[in-house]
């Protein structure tokens, strides 16, 4: 940010408004000022103030090694400098302080030691200071009092001098006697613009803003006393943007801008006008002794980042009239795309109210923070059969496997009830690299066992469902995928057959999936239905098709249905590599990535359809413990809710961008 | 050319005389009596010293007997060692190359093995016969729940509740998976009509299972032997004497019949010879030893324990009986002893319940009494004891068991009528 030299002070000041809207606006700055000014006390007398000690080493905060002196000339005149700091870049001296019943502006200043003019200024800028005016009304009727600053370019400054600081204001000339100090300049510098950073943000901007980066961001802040804010979270949301939630409460109802602040590109968005704001009761509550505070006062806001090097680097500013406050973001923790994806989730306001303006908002972030795994493409997995694999297999069962793999001990047992002529080639896809291990140990036991052929295949990586499967069926045979999880068992032998059938008497159909049963029998879903939810119209959601009715007297007709569950499914291979597999941006529930597929499908005139003659057992949740483990905010049902409404959210943005039927 | 069947079976009588091993015995002794069958005979065994080298069968007895080294689980009845035992057995089934392969039982034999004779040649059919509950209840497959009540359906939920050491999901699972297995049989036989309604709820079709009686070789019947309670009206004096045959477990109901014997009158008692012949007390658990020790002790001196018995004295002993009384708690299937008090033409006391409600007609070849319940079982043995003219009428009743022989003729007409549904299948 040193590089910056001089472009902070033009961004700063690009975000205040025109100048001449200035006077109109009251300033929140201005009551600040007053309320913040602690070196102004009121029961001290200005003129009797004994000048400090030159040299003090007193730091930011502190009083500043400032000498003062009397007022010399002419006598109704009050004068007082409150600080006078040495500056290197640019090499100067920087002046504040008050005069009260000048016959004009102060417009010239000069500074002397030892009757050597040190250095001098054509222009004295002046800003309001009601607190001295407020002091002094009291103490001398009324006089007319305002602050000034001054910058004496010089390049050398002598330290620990004393000084007579001549200044012209209207016909009048006058000195006071100062003395130079030394130090921290920086430091220095930075108290003292901050003294008068509030009452003269743009004056200061216009004179100083070619100091360095480093003292300017110092500079501006802290906030006004008449803000109340906080942020609770910054979260990256991919490489270029992040997520900020907290809450920010004005005690006055002085307009106010924010804005998100780049401060490695100077690049700036104003976030206030489009934030999502969120019910804070516990900020109301906690402030209500301080005024009526909004309870949606807090905020949620997407903001872009030029870089991951901006991370460090970021910054909120609060614009009201002409001052600025800025508010330091601290850095994010490295991307954690899980912790942040459950940060994100955890925005979610519990009433829900604005929930459709909140997925706006946190939709895409979502999206663009969920865990970055390899691509399918990107990676060589190994296929490793056990027995003969098929010739010519019709059909390719590819069976995921993440965390949990006991039950395909059964699943197989089951499938070797296929017929050996109309048998399938069986691809056991492991998703997790912690099982490949015991599977592939398993493999010649369950080849022994059961008498019929299947193969193993990993990438030795945890892809995720969707990538696995894409990355299987890379080296699938059949021109069929049955997708098949490992916690489905068919009813009866010739299921795969039945299926298989559809397609040869439905040439439209790209996805068929049979009905899909619980364990004691009744119905897991006959196909899936997308539909609106109710308080959200802009969410589409999938009903599971007669979900945990009894499964007795049903139609067994083939018929059409938006979905199928992504627990069994047959797809054309042909179709799942030209619609590039499914989508891996939804949240757990892959049957929104299976709808997703189907809605894309169904774009290209193929249709999805379900074969109720075939029935297939679900032992839906078997692996539940397994992403508890992984996901533990998963335990919470509302967190899983939040995961539902995510998913809702991005198939109906899905569906809207490819022009599909919502519901 | 005569058709092979390969009669599985999970033990050899010669080394245990349960009740399938036997019936399985009898039906390979007896199949090459029917014309256009041999039969060959397969027994698993657990006995080490019968194992040469690492070779996993042996050739038993000369002929057509072979034994193999085997082992399986007791919850899904899978081979411990599938690698080592599939091969042999695939290699087995080509040197043998049965028309028929007829398990009987299939703990301790494999499950897989059902599979592997489809794969072998799916024209050769495959029947089972199903000797106890084993694939409906996980509980020893007696249907007799861990708190001692009678079991009447198996479920997930209820079968979690009796064993709660596996979640519910697992017995579906167990459940599914036996039946993926028994997807490869073509017919099942059950020996009772009892136990074929239990396996058709549990989910084998009905059409895939007929019920046979399990045949009895008839040499060396005693077919009407003499029939003591024939005199004892006339003989006021002659005390009635009641045989209990068979182990001495738990389930078969010896402390039920010590109690009954305890609650007869004492002028009842007088007239009674309660005898007990059977062994095994030493093995069960010692809770249970110690009731019937103590009921044997304080019981009335009616009641009399001879011990084990071989089958070679049992013409002797259940000869000279009165009436054979089977007090078990539990369902039974198809009991070898009331086949056996059949063929010495004895009437039996049984529980009104399961197989042995079945086998024995209640006031026919019997009388029943409610089963687990002594103080009946007591009435029961007092009416048997006053009532003039009962056994005789229950004797005249009696028909003799089904034969080996006759056994395996209804067999091998099973076998026909499979292999010719196969053939069929297998020309369309």
């Amino acid at each position: 940010m040193s590089g910056n030299k001089g472009v902070m002070g033009q961004f700063l000041k690009s975000l205040l408004p025109k100048s001449d809207d200035l006077a109109a606006v009251p300033s929140v700055a201005h009551v600040a000022a007053v309320e913040s000014d602690s070196r102004m006390p009121a029961e001290v007398e200005p003129s009797s103030i004994e000048p400090l000690a030159s040299g003090s080493d007193a730091g930011i905060g502190q009083e500043l090694p400032v000498a003062v002196g009397p007022v010399a000339a002419p006598s109704q005149l009050q004068c007082y400098a409150d600080s006078l700091v040495a500056i290197r870049k640019p090499a100067g001296l920087l002046i504040s302080g008050w005069i009260a019943d000048g016959s004009g502006d102060a417009t010239d200043a000069a500074l002397k030691s030892e009757g050597r003019l040190v250095a001098s200024s054509a222009w004295v800028f002046r800003y309001p200071r009601p607190d001295v005016a407020t002091y002094l009304d009291a103490a001398n009727d009324a006089p007319n009092a305002y602050g000034f600053a001054c910058f004496l370019p010089a390049t050398d400054v002598p330290d620990d001098a004393d000084a007579a600081l001549h200044l012209r204001c209207g016909e009048a000339e006058f000195s006071i006697q100062v003395a130079i100090g030394s130090g921290n300049r920086d430091a220095y510098a930075i108290g003292a613009l901050q003294g008068v950073w509030y009452a003269a943000s743009e004056q200061l901007l216009t004179h100083f803003g070619s100091l360095p980066a480093e003292i300017m961001t110092a500079v501006v802040g802290p906030m006004p006393t008449s803000l109340r804010l906080h942020v609770d979270n910054c979260i990256p949301a991919g490489d270029h943007s992040v997520v900020i939630n907290g809450w920010c409460a004005a005690l006055n109802k002085a307009p106010l801008e924010v804005y998100f602040v780049d401060e490695l590109t100077l690049e700036a968005t104003r976030v206030d006008q489009t934030w999502e704001r969120t019910l804070r009761a516990d900020v109301a509550e906690a402030l209500k002794d301080q005024g009526p505070i909004n309870r949606h006062c807090g905020f949620v806001c997407v903001a872009p980042v030029g870089s991951a090097e901006s991370l460090g680097n970021l910054a909120l500013y609060f614009v009201s009239g002409s001052s600025i406050g800025r508010w330091p973001l601290l850095p994010p923790a490295p991307l954690k795309p899980r912790p942040n994806t459950e940060l994100l989730l955890g925005m979610f306001g519990k009433t829900q109210m604005h929930m459709d303006s909140m997925m706006r908002q946190l939709g895409p972030a979502i999206e663009t923070a969920l865990p970055l795994r390899p691509i399918a493409r990107d990676v060589q997995g190994d296929l490793r059969w056990f027995g003969t694999a098929p010739k010519n297999p019709k059909a390719t069962i590819i069976i995921p496997v993440w965390r949990k793999a006991d039950l395909l001990r059964y699943q197989l047992a089951a499938l070797s009830t296929i017929s050996a002529e109309k048998r399938p080639e069986i691809i056991i896809a492991i998703d997790d690299p912690a099982l490949e291990e015991s599977i592939v140990g398993s493999g010649d036991d369950w080849l022994a066992r059961f008498g019929m052929p299947f193969a193993i295949y990993s990438c030795g990586y945890n892809l995720g469902f969707v990538e696995q499967l894409k990355s299987a069926a890379s080296v699938a045979r059949g021109d069929v995928l049955v997708l098949m999880h490992s916690d489905v068992l068919p009813d009866q032998a010739d299921w795969l057959e039945q299926l298989l059938a559809v397609f040869d008497r439905q040439p439209r159909c790209g996805v068929v999936g049979p009905k899909l049963l619980y364990e004691d029998g009744s119905i897991h879903s006959e196909g899936l239905l997308r539909v609106r939810v109710a308080p959200w119209p802009q969410m589409v959601d999938l009903e599971r098709v007669n979900n945990g009715h009894p499964n007795a007297a049903r139609p067994t007709a083939l018929r059409r249905v938006d979905a199928v569950p992504s627990a069994c499914l047959l797809v054309k291979r042909r179709l799942f590599e030209v619609l590039g597999g499914f989508d891996n941006r939804y949240l757990l529930e892959d049957e929104f990535a299976v709808a997703d597929f189907c809605a894309r499908a169904e774009q290209i005139g193929y249709v999805t359809l379900l074969q109720p003659s075939v029935a297939m057992r679900h032992l839906e949740g078997h692996s539940w413990d397994a992403y508890v483990a992984e996901e533990p905010f998963l335990a919470d049902i509302n967190w899983r809710h939040k995961v539902h409404l995510y998913n809702c959210w991005r198939h109906a943005q899905r569906l809207a961008q490819a022009g599909g039927r919502a519901a | 050319m005569s058709k092979r069947v390969l009669v599985v079976s999970h033990a050899h009588p010669d080394f245990s005389k349960g009740g399938a091993e036997v019936a399985a015995y009898n039906l390979f002794k007896a199949v090459p009596d029917i014309k256009g069958w041999d039969a060959h005979f397969l027994a698993r065994h657990g006995i080490p010293a019968l194992q040469r080298g690492n070779a996993i069968s042996i050739s038993h007895n000369g002929g057509n007997e072979t034994l193999f080294a085997n082992e399986t689980d007791h919850f899904y009845f899978n081979l411990t060692q599938p690698e080592r035992t599939m091969p042999w057995f695939r290699s087995f089934l080509k040197g043998v190359k049965p028309d028929v392969v007829h398990f009987h039982h299939y703990w301790q034999v494999g499950l897989e093995l059902l599979g592997e004779v489809k794969r072998h040649s799916p024209k050769t059919a495959v029947v089972v016969t199903l000797h106890e509950f084993l694939a409906v209840c996980s509980q020893h497959g007696q249907m007799l729940k861990t708190n001692g009540q009678l079991c009447r359906k198996s479920s997930d939920a209820e079968c979690h509740a009796c064993l709660p050491g596996r979640p519910p999901r697992d017995y579906f699972l167990r459940k599914r998976y036996l039946q993926t297995f028994f997807h490869y049989v073509d017919h099942f036989v059950s020996p009772s009509e009892f136990l074929r309604e239990r396996y058709i709820e549990w989910g084998i079709p009905a059409e895939k299972i007929s019920v046979i009686e399990n045949g009895l070789p008839m040499h060396g019947a005693v077919t009407d032997v003499a029939t003591p309670a024939a005199t004892a009206s006339e003989e006021e004096s002659r005390v009635m004497r009641f045989g209990y045959f068979g182990q001495v477990n738990p389930f078969k109901g010896i402390d039920l019949l010590l109690s009954a014997a305890a609650l007869l009158p004492k002028a009842i008692q007088k007239k009674v010879s309660i005898e007990v012949h059977g062994g095994g007390l030493e093995h069960q658990p010692e809770e249970f030893r110690y009731k019937v020790e103590k009921l044997l002790a304080d019981a009335p001196k009616c009641v009399r324990y001879y011990g084990p018995y071989s089958q070679d004295d049992l013409p002797s002993i259940m000869g000279n009986v009165d009436w054979v009384v089977m007090p078990s708690i539990w369902w039974e299937n198809s009991p070898v002893v009331i086949q056996e008090s059949y063929k010495f033409k004895r009437p039996l006391i049984v529980g009104d319940i399961g197989g042995m409600a079945e086998k024995v007609k209640h006031e026919e070849t019997g009388l029943h009494f409610r089963a687990r319940n002594a103080f009946d079982l007591a009435r029961v043995i007092q009416r048997a004891v006053t009532e003039p003219g009962l056994w005789d009428r229950l004797h005249a009743g009696i028909k003799p068991p089904l034969s080996s022989t006759d056994c395996a003729d209804i067999h091998t007409t099973l076998y026909n009528q499979i292999l010719d549904r196969l053939q069929s299948q297998a020309a369309a």
